[in-house]
């Protein structure tokens, strides 16, 4: 097939030229490449877009590609040619003219680039805005704000102005610490340092030693105490809570690492624990000694004391009530919650064993004390009978009971008064000595001991402290009965009146207790020297080790009762000894805060002597202890603290 | 273009394995710490792994040198983007390991949760990856954007000269769907890859709804007029698939790297502020 192929260009002088050539070609091929007969210029045509060929004298179109072909305006992908048809390739367009027969041409094509898009391409353009980075919407403007951002707010401003630093906290610290949370600087002392002792120490100077000086831990020595302590660990958490694993690592088998130790290996409170060690006094005013709980075991205070015959007695309270006496009435919790007081002759016992004297005398009684002071006050009060002319005794001397008031005693009736005093005194000392419900019910007389060489009292020792070497909550107690935990004490006498029992007694605050049945073998004390304090059995009741949990006891770790600083033991190193502070120098504003009961409520702390030593234990301190935000604790302080902050 | 496949199975998907090793090591170590106090960010477990985290996150971010050093005789870029993608992907659980799973309002839970964004948007990008382009090359049909605008372009050419012989009413469809046609603009417009209010639609719209009777000839060149605006508009809306297509492919980008230039500052003030108050 030969084929005259003409090309209509246009000059810039905008005259059209005509450019004839002639190929012959099998099939005429129509596309972008090079290496096509037609090579037509322009991204929208495909390197071969079409196919002109002759079949049986009939000229044919056809795609090449699948790309449509334009015929006189109607998309197609094959057509048959006719003189005059208009193909649309791209921005051209192909007319087929007569074919010049004579010329032996078989096809003629005139082309001609006839809608140039380069002006529209570049209006286009102007109206086409691709790619979704626009303007300062784009990776290196965003990524430059988001460090700016972060530099500037996080690290530039808050090294420029504390306050900013907020954000660098990495978690809430402890209740204890809270009041100071918003000043890094009073833990964090300088950058790029890590907490050192100093800080800690400068509240907590007196925290005690671990173990006694002798006992060489140099690795507790020369710790942080951040090293143990975590803090910023979140408001309820317990800064000492080490876990039992803590303790174990060394009380399991204390004795590999101090030989010398005389306590016993100790891992877990439910699997691995001694039995309970009291501090046992066997003699008063000997030193206790460390005995196991056991059956049967007894002490020997020099005091003697029924529970049985008090406990449930009905008596007659202060006002006109009748009451049954309950433990309460004699044990009471101290401030922190943590012992009982120590009971109290005059506050637990004297409205019902008041010491009266005299039977038919006036409403006097003894104090309760030493037997020499007794003596010389019941002396004095029947002396000042005679110098006031105020002997009523039908068995006095005649001329004693006749004296003027007021006149001075002649040497006869000084002999008279002396005598009739001794004998009032010898009285009054029968009573005590002789009558149940005074001395001898819970003292044991000691003839010639007294000062004044006259019947005297066998010395007392109370323990207050049974297991000294643990912290054991009261407080954290309240809601189970007393009798939970010392059956033998609680036992009751039926009611006098109705015969029945009485009610439990718990502690205040506590759920009221209902009737326990009780069985027949229920302890019972009925002698001073029993002893009521349970065995570590009725602890693990409800308290397990502290790696048992889901089940229904409360896992216990070892620093539940333990704790780590001792401060008997002496101050931990860089600390002050309060203790032997306050005896070198008896200045009591110098004296620190030893607080063994950190609960303590504001009066309980004792008058604080001038305002230094408020300003040290003031305000922060009950923020710390008592929970209550500053602002509140301020407004509970006593007003001579209150001035000093 | 890098496909996901090739990057994802990268050596049988060593770079996944170890990950999962890291991830299976770290999780073992931390279940078997009991520093006192409890497990934090500060404990020497804590410390190993938010070293470990750090490193991690600094060498992540050489991704962006590497990929455009094309000198480079190391390992192969997909075996970069490999590596990439499965420990950046580990850091979600790594960095909660480093930190004991304590958060807060401040600094460092800011560093995680910038962290966070950049591997979510990171996740993106894989899954526009792997689903994007087929559609895309479906899309084009073995023509390019380029092309498909310079059509567009001719067209318009056409569409003036067919004009040329008709009615105002004509003149006026066409330059209206010259004039009011828009390509890409705005995040929006690329991403919807629509246009309501593209000037071809509503020329098309005019055209065929027109009334006016032509003679003979200008009935032909009618005819040809709302072909060729007919073509324009569906070749307008393979331009705006396409727009959209590209769109998706860039989009996360934008997200994915401020993000961890942002992460890399929360990080050194994270690494300050922790040394400074320590």
């Amino acid at each position: 097939m030969r084929v005259r192929l003409t090309e209509i260009r246009l000059r810039p002088t905008g005259k059209k030229v005509r450019l004839d050539r002639e190929v012959d070609v099998e099939s005429l091929f129509i596309g972008r490449g090079p290496d096509n007969d037609l090579s037509l210029k322009g991204l929208t045509i495909s390197l071969h877009q079409a196919t002109i060929r002759m079949s049986e004298g009939r000229v044919y179109v056809e795609s090449a590609s699948g790309q449509e072909i334009n015929v006189n305006g109607l998309v197609t992908n094959g057509e048959r040619l006719s003189v005059g048809d208009h193909v649309k390739l791209g921005s051209w367009e192909l007319r087929i003219l007569e074919p010049d027969a004579a010329a032996g041409i078989d096809v003629a094509i005139e082309y001609e680039e006839t809608a140039r898009g380069d002006s529209e391409r570049a209006a286009l353009n102007a109206r086409t805005q691709l790619g979704v980075e626009v303007g300062a919407f784009a990776r290196r403007p965003l990524s430059w704000l988001g460090i700016g951002v972060v530099l500037v707010g996080f690290l530039a401003l808050p090294l420029l102005w504390s306050p900013a630093q907020s954000p660098w906290n990495t978690g809430d610290v402890s209740r204890g610490h809270a009041y100071v949370e918003s000043d890094c600087q009073a833990c964090h002392s300088g950058g790029f340092k890590a907490v050192q002792n100093n800080d800690c120490m400068t509240c907590h100077h007196d925290i005690g030693r671990h173990a006694p000086a002798e006992i060489q831990m140099t690795e507790l020595e020369n710790a942080s105490c951040a090293d143990c302590h975590l803090e910023h660990r979140g408001r309820e958490v317990n800064l000492a809570d080490l876990g039992s694993g803590f303790c174990s690592d060394c009380h399991s088998d204390l004795g590999a690492g101090v030989p010398a130790t005389e306590l016993r290996n100790a891992s877990d409170f439910g699997e691995d624990h001694p039995p309970f060690q009291l501090a046992l006094v066997t003699e008063p005013l000997e030193e206790a000694v460390s005995v196991d709980v056991v059956a049967g075991l007894v002490e020997n205070s020099g005091l003697k004391f029924n529970h049985l015959k008090h406990v449930g007695k009905a008596v007659s309270g202060r006002g006109d009530a009748k009451q049954f006496l309950q433990c309460g009435a004699c044990h009471q919790p101290d401030a922190g919650g943590l012992y009982m007081e120590p009971v109290n002759f005059e506050e637990h016992c004297e409205d019902c064993h008041r010491l009266d004297f005299d039977s038919k005398g006036p409403a006097d009684f003894a104090p309760h004390g030493d037997p020499a002071e007794i003596r010389s006050r019941i002396r004095g009060f029947y002396a000042t009978r005679v110098v006031n002319g105020d002997v009523r005794d039908a068995k006095a001397p005649r001329r004693l009971r006749l004296r003027r008031p007021g006149s001075t005693l002649s040497s006869e009736e000084a002999s008279l008064s002396k005598k009739w005093v001794e004998n009032k005194l010898a009285a009054a000392e029968r009573r005590f000595y002789d009558r149940p419900g005074t001395c001898v019910n819970c003292h044991t007389l000691d003839p010639g001991a007294a000062s004044d060489g006259g019947m005297g009292i066998a010395p007392v020792q109370v323990q207050d402290i049974w297991v000294p070497g643990s912290i054991f909550s009261h407080g954290s107690h309240a809601p189970f009965a007393c009798i939970k935990c010392h059956p033998a004490a609680g036992v009751y006498d039926p009611d006098p009146d109705t015969g029945l029992e009485q009610p439990e007694w718990s502690m205040a605050g506590a759920i009221p207790y209902e009737l326990i049945p009780r069985e027949p073998t229920t302890p019972v004390s009925n002698e001073s020297s029993d002893i009521l304090i349970p065995a570590i059995d009725t602890c693990r009741e409800c308290h397990s080790g502290a790696s048992s949990w889901g089940g229904e006891t409360v896992p216990s770790p070892c620093s539940m009762c333990h704790p780590f600083h001792i401060r008997d033991l002496g101050p931990m190193s860089g600390g002050v000894d309060t203790a032997k502070a306050s005896e070198a120098d008896a200045a009591p504003a110098e004296e620190a805060p030893a607080n063994d009961a950190p609960n303590d409520a504001p009066e309980e702390e004792g008058e604080p002597d001038s305002d230094q030593a408020s300003a040290h234990i003031g305000i922060p301190f009950l923020a710390m202890h008592s929970g209550l935000p500053s602002s509140k604790v301020h407004d509970a302080l006593p007003a001579h603290w209150a001035k000093a902050d | 273009m890098i496909g996901p496949r090739t990057f994802l199975e990268y050596q049988n998907y060593r770079y996944l394995k170890v990950s999962l090793v890291l991830l299976l090591l770290s999780i073992g170590v931390y279940a078997f710490d009991s520093p006192p106090g409890g497990r934090s960010g500060s404990s020497w477990t804590g410390y190993g792994l938010g070293t470990i985290s750090a490193a991690i996150i600094f060498w992540l971010m050489w991704v962006g040198v590497r990929k455009r050093d094309y000198r480079s005789t190391g390992a192969p870029l997909k075996g970069w983007v490999s590596a990439h993608v499965y420990l950046g992907t580990s850091l979600l659980l790594l960095v909660p390991l480093h930190s004991a799973f304590e958060f807060g309002m401040n600094v460092h839970t800011l560093a995680f949760a910038l962290m966070c964004v950049v591997i979510f948007s990171g996740i993106l990008g894989v899954a526009f990856y792997a689903l994007v382009p087929t559609s895309m090359t479906r899309n084009r049909n073995n023509i390019t954007l380029d092309a498909m605008l310079e059509r567009i372009a001719e067209i318009d050419a056409e569409c003036r000269i067919a004009a040329g012989g008709l009615p105002d009413y004509y003149a006026r469809a066409v330059v209206t769907s010259i004039d009011e046609t828009h390509i890409g603009g705005g995040f929006r417009e690329q991403l919807s890859g629509k246009d309501p209010s593209c000037g071809t639609s509503r020329a098309l719209k005019s055209l065929r709804t027109s009334d006016i009777d032509l003679d003979g000839e200008g009935k032909g060149q009618e005819r040809k007029l709302v072909e060729l605006i007919a073509r324009k508009e569906l070749l307008l809306k393979q331009i705006r698939k396409d727009v959209r297509f590209k769109g998706l492919l860039d989009l996360w980008l934008i997200f994915h790297v401020p993000f961890a230039f942002a992460t890399c500052a929360a990080l050194i003030v994270h690494i300050f502020v922790v040394f400074w108050y320590h």
